[in-house]
């Protein structure tokens, strides 16, 4: 087992720019990450424990994005990557939780990104794939066009538009 | 990793549909050979949102999450996948802990190059995203003299993808950047001469960008 480190409330355990392979997994307090020098506006985010941070930089060996500062006494047990790397091996269940957090954030960053780009991100599943299909279906591209209007139909039987997909269907034969 | 995989083994053709944008998701699948882009579709064109190479996984944030899937995979030439269901995704994982840490790693890195993505179209003219996409991959390292140097690897190609904008157009920021010896171009990198002078020319276009 590691060590464990206390910080006391309002400490430093990093600051935006610094280099270090350390990931730091919360054994108990509020930590509050910060990101800095970025146009978007970025609200403090706390985290508590169960939680890691430290993860991104240190992996991708980039220089820390964030400042972290602790919210309340903290416990903290600290892991380079190698360590990291033989712990997720070693530990399943934590390691299959980890990874259901990453999923989140990563759906959390598109979300934002596609916001930036004035794509609408509030499209129902169900007009999605129908936009899908027609445009492949315009653009003549008959075989995706086929995967899509068919998996519409495959998740959507009793929806009005049933009968305008059928009939692409039909024409692309 | 190990032979007992090879029964989730399924081959695509040239520009078949893996999975569409907004189907449900429920299997994710791991490359084998051959390449994948990611796309979006937005006003009846495709957006590539980006292009996966051998030894990445994809598909998993469906099954992880049970969302539907947010964004369309489809192959790029001949390619051969592994094809995960989200009955055996944890069977699978647990039984193949390189598999779980080698996915742990395809996250970080996709997160990160979002967040950077994210920073970078926070602004909107060319120029500005231009700058702010070097300052965000630049790297440091040492030259033969000793001396720390601050540098981009030099591809227009996938300049032009971080910044959303065409290639010629990145092109000609550059070279703009480099008549005031911000930076210098060479063919495969791109040299940072003048980093604080970066950064005020970015504060600037911030400004600028906020009040429009």
């Amino acid at each position: 087992m590691r060590e464990q480190t206390k910080y006391n409330k309002n400490s430093v355990i990093y600051f935006a720019g610094e280099l270090s392979d350390s990931i730091y997994y919360i054994e108990a307090g509020t930590v509050a990450i910060q990101e800095v020098g970025t146009q978007v506006s970025e609200k403090k985010k706390l985290l508590g424990k169960g939680e890691f941070f430290g993860l991104f930089s240190a992996i991708g060996n980039y220089p820390r994005q964030e400042n972290a500062i602790s919210q309340s006494d903290l416990m903290l047990t600290i892991f380079d990557v190698k360590e990291f790397e033989s712990l997720v091996i070693n530990n399943s269940s934590m390691s299959l939780k980890l990874l259901q957090k990453l999923s989140q954030e990563l759906r959390q960053v598109h979300k934002k990104t596609q916001k930036l780009l004035d794509v609408n991100v509030s499209v129902s599943p169900l007009q999605g794939l129908y936009t899908y299909g027609k445009a492949y279906f315009e653009k003549k591209e008959y075989d995706k066009a086929t995967y899509v209007l068919n998996t519409f139909l495959k998740y959507y039987p009793l929806d009005e538009r049933v009968a305008d997909v059928k009939r692409m269907l039909e024409s692309i034969k | 990793m190990s032979n007992d995989l090879n029964r989730f083994q399924q081959n695509y053709r040239d520009k078949q549909i893996i999975f569409c944008e907004f189907e449900p998701g429920n299997e994710f699948f791991f490359i084998q050979s051959g390449q994948v882009k990611l796309i979006k579709i937005n006003e009846g064109s495709e957006n590539i949102i980006d292009v996966l190479s051998p030894g990445v996984f994809f598909g998993e944030m469906a099954v992880i999450e049970s969302e539907p899937r947010s964004a369309t995979a489809i192959a790029l030439g001949d390619v051969r996948l592994l094809r995960f269901s989200r009955e055996n995704f944890e069977g699978v994982l647990l039984q193949n802990p390189q598999l779980v840490l080698k996915l742990i790693k395809t996250f970080v890195d996709r997160i990160w190059s979002q967040r950077q993505r994210l920073r970078i179209f926070a602004y909107k003219s060319p120029s500005a995203r231009i700058i702010a996409c070097l300052l965000n991959l630049r790297r440091t390292s040492q030259n033969s003299r000793g001396e720390s140097v601050t540098y981009v690897e030099f591809d227009p190609e996938e300049i032009s993808k971080w910044v959303n904008f065409d290639v010629n157009e990145c092109k000609s920021v550059l070279k703009n950047l480099t008549k005031n010896n911000f930076i210098s171009l060479y063919e495969h990198t791109i040299y940072i001469n003048d980093l604080s002078g970066l950064l005020r020319q970015l504060e600037l276009y911030g400004h600028m960008d906020s009040n429009e």
